[in-house]
């Protein structure tokens, strides 16, 4: 197939679905009543699980063991995030255990909407109903392909790129700062922080807009422990439902 | 004046027909040409090419929706006109992030022995089976090109779960066309 079949082929879409989906969009009844009793259950775990949560970091990387290379690109660069192989050998293509982050503003989830967790990735969506902070984290294998490539991101040309540490309680983080020349960039343009960690098993990650502060971030790092259940948390294999 | 009416003109050939089809639908096929190509000259002249593929192919085709014809002709034209665009790196980075995601579906870039139409309809196939608002959510995307931060803002979601949900529908496209016999 050729790549462009597919973009002409988006062409021939059923004309009733092209205007149904310029119709205004119905009402979103939020689940905000259960997320804020979610929350609050969350609020109540986290103080009986931050000392425990502190071990986390034990073999978080140095800024050596988790780095970015260009590996090209068709209308942009690509990048790959990879782990050091020889320190991921422990690790395997499925992921064992599931870590989630329990941090919470007043009226904010992790939402159904957008996460979804599977035997090799878990993907958590923060959503606060339109106030600034947005953020996804996500939680793969250590060594999810042959090379142990963990995970790769596409940048469109133009686009700012800064490689940084970001440190939080005497770790550094790898830190990737996005600023796209226009809104490019995921359409979002205020830019965007990735930070990468990981544990030696997992490969971890939390993008945020770059507006969100470090202290936030932090806290949102800080928060994330390993749950019991995965599916209490996020849909387990199954779509994720962005309406009620 | 009503489509059924332009579409009578257009069996006169009554050039009235071509004026009445800009004038209600100018607008909507120039944003569609905008989106893909970012360029107002490009869009003006795609638009007023498919004017003229109206004009050619009415009759002897009768459409049933002639605003969706038009429009869908019109971004054929601009999709010509960027792959030109493409190969010089040339073009609005939404559509350079839309072929790149797209691309991710073909694993190589050969020529094939199907039919566009056969993929369409595959498309269609698996866009009927996707809930109302992820369908909507994929047309915006992958037909209007839009940005997941207009997306976002349709649909008051974060541009980021937009990222998500659309990653989340070209992982299943993709097991959909393999299921269907497509070489991705």
């Amino acid at each position: 197939m050729k790549k462009t079949d597919i973009l002409f082929a988006m062409s021939e879409l059923r004309d009733e679905y092209i205007e149904a989906s310029e119709a205004k969009p119905k009402k979103r009844i939020k689940r905000r009543a259960a997320s804020i009793a979610v929350a609050a259950v969350l609020i109540i775990m986290l103080s009986v699980t931050a000392i425990a949560a502190a071990g986390f970091f034990s073999t978080v990387n140095d800024g050596e063991l988790v780095f970015m290379e260009a590996v090209g690109g068709y209308t942009g660069d690509t990048y790959q995030i990879r782990f050091d192989i020889d320190v991921a050998e422990d690790s395997d293509h499925l992921l064992h255990e599931y870590y989630v982050p329990m941090y919470l503003e007043e009226n904010s989830a992790w939402t159904d909407c957008g996460g979804e967790a599977g035997e090799t990735y878990n993907v958590m969506v923060y959503d606060n109903y339109g106030e600034n902070l947005f953020a996804i984290f996500y939680q793969y294998p250590a060594w999810n392909y042959d090379n142990g490539a963990s995970i790769g991101y596409s940048v469109p040309a133009g686009t700012e790129l800064s490689e940084t540490v970001f440190e939080i309680d005497g770790e550094e983080l790898l830190c990737i700062d996005m600023q796209p020349a226009d809104d490019g960039f995921r359409g979002d343009p205020f830019g965007t922080r990735v930070l990468f960690w990981s544990d030696g098993y997992n490969m971890f990650v939390l993008e945020a807009r770059l507006d969100v502060g470090e202290d936030v971030l932090r806290e949102i790092i800080r928060s994330v422990e390993k749950v019991n259940n995965i599916s209490e948390y996020v849909k387990f294999n199954e779509t994720p439902d962005c309406e009620e | 004046m009503r489509d059924e009416e332009i579409i009578d003109l257009y069996f006169e050939r009554n050039e009235l027909a071509l004026s009445e089809t800009e004038k209600k639908y100018k607008g909507y096929c120039f944003s569609v040409a905008e989106n893909i190509l970012g360029d107002r000259q490009d869009a003006e002249e795609c638009v007023n090419s498919a004017l003229l593929g109206a004009w050619n192919s009415i009759p002897p085709n009768r459409p049933e929706n002639l605003k969706m014809f038009v429009a869908k002709t019109a971004r054929n034209i601009a999709l010509n006109k960027l792959k030109a665009k493409l190969t010089q790196k040339r073009g609005g980075n939404e559509v350079f992030a839309v072929f790149e995601e797209l691309s991710e579906l073909a694993s190589e870039d050969t020529e094939s022995d199907f039919e566009a139409k056969e993929l369409g309809e595959s498309i269609n196939r698996f866009a009927g089976e996707l809930k109302e608002r992820e369908r909507n959510i994929f047309i915006r995307r992958y037909f209007f090109m839009e940005s997941p931060g207009e997306i976002g803002e349709r649909y008051k979601i974060s541009p980021n779960s937009v990222s998500v949900i659309l990653h989340r529908l070209r992982k299943k496209l993709k097991k959909h066309l393999e299921k269907e016999g497509f070489d991705v």
